[in-house]
């Protein structure tokens, strides 16, 4: 082949295919939109208080969250238990504070596996296409057959329950899934031209792949890391309520509302605050992921 | 492009890939710890005997290398032989199937109950965009993909069978036996079983619905003095629905999933509640098969959804 003129091409040759500045600009552009959206700033709010929850939880808990004392069992809520007592007294408020903990690891490292392992086989099927493409999208599909929680179901029936294992049970379900959003990312801007630009000066596919396209393909990942963060923390209370993700005595929302069926009738709030927290974390990552959506994705920005 | 040969196409994709979850499937076992031969030896009756043993491996080719026995198993499968219930010696695709009609009436009840409130919310939101009714919408569809369907259950419970006794907590009757009766039982956990689903259609009818508002065709509609009644039921809404209808069939997945929990909660005689039972009892057979039977169940709903989206929209290339 030819050398190519590369300076015919100069402008294409020269413009990053993507730059953490002109990402970060567009990020601050945007965020002036974010502070005027209440209902995402909402999200953001509660999102960080989860998190400063999770980190300080051994200084916000009144009592140890696993010391029992059937003497005090079943108090609703009063001053010294502010949300009461299980049906082995434990302090539900400690309890509650380190659940936090629980959920907000299992959405981050569940998301994490399905980022880790969708994104490189989605962007290969997306930047290949053809056969490659059609044997990884088949595999795939075979994956997203599966309706949700039903893979988390299969691996923790292999793996057995543990923290670990809902972590590991959740993120599988949610490589097939990461890796459709990236493919179809990647499929649109493998177009562009400054993939044409990297192409005509010789730089390899996979470093085109991985240091061009994969960075500009990140706005819909962002987005639905987080709407996934929250559907990972549904997933898991829904197998520790069911009893095959985290284990007692370990503070699980899930796992307590389980506890709490029984002693629905005489003391409510045992089923009800850990709901509230389980829904109210999650509406704060859901109005989170609307607002990012809203900054990264100005094609569906909010009407 | 014909769409009797779209449909084969469609159809012929799917083959690999209900082949690949079989093979998913069938490696599930092999994963399991312990001797995958105990597992699968485990519902017939006389497998401590060695000399039964030994006919039993035999008989289902486990004496053979592994594609051989996955060629068997997948033989047998095809034919509804999925073996024998270690808990309970049935039949475990008779198990299956017997319970397979109480989640199909649950998750059919969950999906018309959604649509019958996310469509109208949707809708509404739409029309009166940034007004308090399309605040109200959007704050439900928020709340509804963010609330635990099975913490709303219990909810539901503890308000309509413990605190105002009107609906039974638990249990289930079958409608040939008393249809009204049946109702009763069916109201609650279809209706916490439907609230996700809910949520997620409000937000893409509305969303779709803004999409074809901005259209030209509306603004001519418009313009040639037809009422915005006119204009929103006849000329948008039918094409408004159809990356709904994608929606509604993406999200029956979501219902399936969400009924095993949903039916451990009302103690629902259907298939979720047989998943979760024999997974504690260590039941693999039926784990396996009953996985696999629902996952079969939800491309085949999805291929159907994809015929009635063709069907619906003219533009859509047939490729």
């Amino acid at each position: 082949m030819a050398a190519k003129d590369i300076s015919a091409i100069p402008e294409a040759a020269e413009a990053p295919g993507f730059s953490w500045d002109r990402f970060g600009e567009r990020f601050r552009d945007r965020f002036q939109d974010f502070r005027k959206n209440r209902l995402a700033l909402a999200g953001i709010i509660i999102v960080i208080s989860v998190v400063v929850v999770a980190l300080f939880a051994p200084v916000i808990q009144i009592h140890d969250p696993l010391q029992q004392n059937i003497a005090n069992r079943l108090h609703s809520p009063n001053w010294e238990h502010f949300f009461g007592t299980d049906h082995l007294g434990r302090d539900v408020w400690s309890r509650i504070v380190h659940g936090s903990r629980v959920a907000l690891l299992v959405g981050l490292i569940a998301v994490g596996i399905g980022v880790i392992f969708g994104t490189p086989i989605g962007a290969i099927a997306g930047y290949y296409r053809g056969k490659v493409d059609e044997v990884i999208m088949r595999i795939m599909d075979a994956g997203l057959a599966f309706p949700p929680i039903l893979m988390a179901l299969v691996v923790v029936t292999i793996l057995g329950s543990s923290l670990f294992n809902t972590m590991i049970a959740i993120g599988v379900d949610y490589i097939p899934r990461f890796a459709r959003v990236i493919r179809g990312s990647v499929l649109s801007e493998r177009e562009k031209e400054y993939v044409e630009a990297g192409r005509m000066v010789g730089e390899a596919n996979l470093s085109i792949l991985f240091r061009q396209i994969l960075p500009n393909s990140l706005s819909p990942l962002i987005v639905q890391a987080t709407v996934f963060i929250a559907y990972a923390m549904l997933t898991e209370a829904a197998l520790s309520f069911l009893g095959l993700g985290i284990q007692p005595p370990n503070p699980s929302w899930g796992s307590m509302l389980n506890e709490a069926k029984l002693f629905i009738e005489s003391d409510p709030y045992l089923a009800i605050i850990p709901g509230l927290a389980i829904s109210i974390t999650v509406l704060g990552f859901n109005l989170f992921g609307d607002g990012l959506r809203d900054i990264l994705d100005p094609r569906l920005a909010k009407r | 492009m014909n769409i009797l040969l779209y449909m084969l196409k469609r159809i012929t994709y799917n083959i690999p890939v209900v082949l690949l979850l079989t093979l998913f499937v069938f490696s599930m076992v092999r994963f399991l710890p312990g001797d995958p031969a105990d597992i699968l030896l485990s519902g017939e009756g006389g497998a401590e005997d060695p000399v039964v043993r030994a006919t039993l491996m035999k008989e289902l080719g486990l004496d053979k290398p592994i594609p051989v026995q996955y060629g068997i198993w997948l033989w047998r499968a095809v034919h509804g032989n999925f073996g024998k219930s270690v808990y309970s010696q049935e039949e475990v695709f008779t198990l299956i199937m017997d319970r397979f009609p109480a989640t199909l009436m649950l998750a059919l009840s969950s999906m018309i109950v959604s649509i019958m409130v996310a469509l109208p919310a949707g809708i509404i939101s739409a029309v009166k965009r940034q007004k308090p009714a399309d605040y109200g919408a959007m704050i439900f569809a928020l709340l509804g993909i963010s609330i635990p369907e099975f913490w709303f259950g219990i909810m539901l419970i503890l308000t309509f069978s413990l605190w105002f006794p009107i609906l039974p907590s638990m249990g289930f009757m079958s409608p040939f036996q008393d249809f009204f009766g049946s109702l009763k039982f069916l109201v609650l956990p279809a209706v916490a079983l439907g609230l996700r689903m809910a949520g997620v259609v409000t937000r893409m009818t509305r969303s779709s619905m803004l999409d074809e508002l901005g259209q030209d065709y509306v603004r001519t509609a418009r313009s040639k003095g037809l009422s915005e009644r006119a204009v929103i039921f006849i000329h948008t809404l039918k094409n408004a629905l159809i990356p709904t209808v994608t929606i509604v069939g993406l999200q029956f997945g979501t219902i399936l999933g969400g009924s095993v929990v949903i039916e451990m909660v009302f103690s629902w005689p259907g298939v979720g509640q047989l998943i979760i039972n024999s997974i504690l009892t260590r039941d693999y057979l039926v784990v396996q098969a009953a996985i696999l039977l629902l996952a079969v169940f939800f491309l085949f709903v999805n291929l159907v959804v994809d015929f009635v989206y063709t069907l619906l929209n003219p533009r859509v290339e047939l490729t």
